[in-house]
């Protein structure tokens, strides 16, 4: 039976969702098997592998999705890669220029041509939005051009 | 029963002196309500997201000031959504979907600037009159929400959580387990009794997933992520023109189908005080029983007044039922009102019966609020209804990256650590997933704001019956909750199976 890269994701999802129920409902046993701490963890983790299960089947049981229902996986997952790059990078490069950063690749990857507006729109919205914050909040904020004590 | 008793008329009294007394609590409203407009007129960004992105401003806020500042939001954001609806067929919010279907066909004949009046009109008319009757019922709420123990509790959330599972239709497994996997995740963190669990070894994790940031990511910046293909949303220079003598005619056309107003109203009061549905839905039923009871229901979907009316005066009114349910039980009726929900949370608060005995003054306070929003709002609305039709015409790979940013530095404000940035970036990749495969990110959303909650009702279940299952049988209420669950549960799959049998039967006598 060959199934399609969408319907391997969907079950690899719900495995995911169930090993991640598994390991939660181990922990908190490990961590201490009385009613107390279990009350609702048991029955709920339990439940919801049943429903895993239930679904895992309806699943592979029903027919193909229709691809032209969802947007591309090529379109989706290079902005979640710039933006976890955006979010791993401010410990070390700030918020002022990471910013800045991730509002120009994502224009530059997104069609925008004239660097001009890019470089433009990308530093005016970068330093101007972590410097209004920088200010705003009572504690210190990663930044490299308007360094506060973090 | 003297109406005038429902009213407790020292608490209104203090609340008008609250409201009025500290002028700058109206400072907030102004922008409250136009990032709402903004939000809502642009297709793709929720009300929810505008208002958990602009929560972390609320830090610096009273309590009061921060309800009226999310709560204008919520009102500018069901207007909003409309003006795309009905200019370029892009609902810009779930909840103004049937807007769409009147709206657009009325621009189409070149009417959009009646279909905006109109629209304004029925939101305007919804806030208005939904709050007023929640001024008139939320004192025999709190009465009557007092009976309501852990147990009952408990069932109400378990409830709610079903509800928004039985609505994904053919994935209602989906939806009960994202339910579940957000109560599960709700849990994290030391319990009451100090024990920890699912912390992985880190110390972000003591006191739980930062719920807000996770929220951020799962309402806005998934949706986002799913949006990056969309250039622009339109073009077309024929919707910009904008004529305010033609949107007043239609704002006083509104008022000349009364029964499409109060219908609508009622409907979306009733539907938004149910846990997990709102405004998505109610602006669709509305729409179906003013078709349905119309003498020329084919003139629906071609451009009927009618139909944007009770489109719209229900998906405004529904901001009362949510709150109603919100104030009286602390149970979110949907994505916008579970943001408000956290916002109690950090100031401190616990809705339900004790929060309305005891702060009277400061629910009235909030009720009060929104009927001095609604003449803001018209005021508000007909001067930004030019710049909201153009919004439309930003470029997406612009307004993508600005949203994204703002909400990781709007998380670094909640956690102050990179712990809430890193929230927002896990919880939206979850959240895209849940989006993809039919999950309900909502309700995944709602689990997990009331995890603790139905943690420690439960456990103060167990400790008040001392482990005995027949407890639930001496608890009516409960037991009413439970048999409403299991309706709601099971009613949508009975009820195909009875169509099944009926289109089979008729098969069969053909």
């Amino acid at each position: 039976m060959g199934l399609s890269l969408n319907k391997l994701l969907d079950l690899a999802l719900l495995m995911a969702i169930s090993l991640f129920i598994g390991w939660y409902f181990y922990d908190a046993y490990r961590e201490l098997a009385s009613v107390e701490n279990l009350i609702l963890i048991a029955p709920v983790a339990s439940l919801t592998l049943v429903l895993c299960a239930a679904e895992f089947i309806r699943n592979l049981r029903e027919k193909e999705l229709n691809p032209k229902k969802m947007e591309s996986i090529r379109d989706s997952i290079p902005v979640m890669v710039i933006f976890a790059g955006y979010i791993l990078s401010l410990e070390y490069i700030g918020f002022d220029v990471g910013t800045t950063l991730f509002i120009a690749i994502f224009l530059r990857l997104h069609g925008e041509l004239r660097w001009q507006w890019i470089i433009l729109y990308s530093v005016l919205f970068g330093l101007i939005m972590s410097y209004f914050f920088s200010q705003m909040l009572p504690y210190p904020m990663p930044m490299s051009l308007f360094p506060t004590d973090y | 029963m003297n109406p005038f008793d429902l009213i407790d008329f020292a608490s209104a009294s203090g609340a008008i002196h609250m409201l009025f007394s500290v002028p700058q609590n109206w400072l907030v409203v102004i922008p409250g309500i136009l990032i709402g407009l903004l939000f809502g007129a642009t297709p793709g960004l929720q009300i929810s997201m505008a208002m958990a992105i602009f929560m972390p401003m609320t830090l610096y806020m009273d309590f009061l000031q921060a309800m009226l500042f999310l709560t204008a939001i919520f009102t500018g954001g069901s207007f909003g959504g409309g003006v795309p609806a009905i200019l370029m067929n892009i609902p810009g919010t779930s909840s103004a979907i049937a807007t769409a279907f009147d709206g657009y066909p009325m621009a189409q004949q070149g009417k959009h600037n009646e279909a905006l009046g109109l629209a304004l009109a029925a939101s305007t008319f919804g806030v208005l009159f939904g709050h007023l009757l929640l001024f008139m019922l939320i004192k025999p709420l709190s009465t009557m929400v007092l009976k309501i123990g852990p147990q009952e509790m408990f069932f109400i959330i378990l409830w709610g959580i079903t509800l928004i599972a039985s609505l994904r239709g053919d994935h209602m497994l989906k939806g009960l387990i994202a339910g579940f996997v957000g109560l599960l995740l709700g849990t994290i963190g030391f319990n009451e009794e100090g024990t920890l669990r699912g912390a992985m070894g880190s110390e972000y994790l003591m006191d739980g997933i930062p719920v807000v940031p996770a929220m951020m990511g799962m309402f806005a910046a998934s949706e986002l992520f799913r949006l990056v293909k969309t250039d622009y949303l339109h073009e077309d220079e024929s919707v910009r023109h904008v004529r305010l003598s033609k949107i007043m005619h239609g704002f006083r056309l509104a008022f000349k189908y009364p029964v499409v107003l109060m219908r609508g109203s009622m409907i979306g009061i009733i539907i938004g005080a149910i846990p997990g549905i709102g405004s998505s839905v109610s602006n669709l039923i509305s729409y179906m029983e003013t078709k349905r009871g119309d003498k020329d229901p084919s003139s629906f979907g071609k451009g009927n007044p009618k139909g944007v009316v009770a489109s719209e005066s229900a998906n405004s009114s529904s901001e009362a039922g949510s709150l109603a349910t919100l104030l009286a039980l602390g149970i979110p009726g949907g994505g916008a009102t579970a943001v408000m929900l956290a916002a109690f949370a950090m100031h401190n608060i616990t809705g339900g019966p004790q929060f309305i005995r005891e702060q009277t003054d400061v629910v009235y306070a909030i009720i009060f609020a929104n009927f001095g929003q609604v003449f803001l709002l018209i005021l508000l609305g007909l001067l930004s209804l030019p710049v909201l039709a153009s919004i439309v015409k930003i470029r997406m790979n612009y307004l993508i990256p600005s949203v994204l940013a703002l909400a990781t530095l709007g998380a670094f404000g909640l956690t102050g650590n990179l712990a809430g940035p890193i929230t927002v970036l896990v919880f939206a990749i979850v959240g895209w997933f849940f989006r993809r495969y039919d999950y309900s990110v909502p309700g995944a959303v709602i689990g997990m704001l009331l995890g603790r909650m139905a943690e420690s009702s439960l456990l103060h279940t167990y400790q008040i019956s001392g482990g005995k299952l027949s407890y639930i049988f001496e608890r009516p209420i409960a037991l009413g909750i439970l048999i409403l669950m299991l309706v709601s549960l099971f009613s949508p799959i009975l009820i195909k199976k009875f169509k099944e049998y009926r289109a089979k039967s008729d098969v069969l006598k053909a």
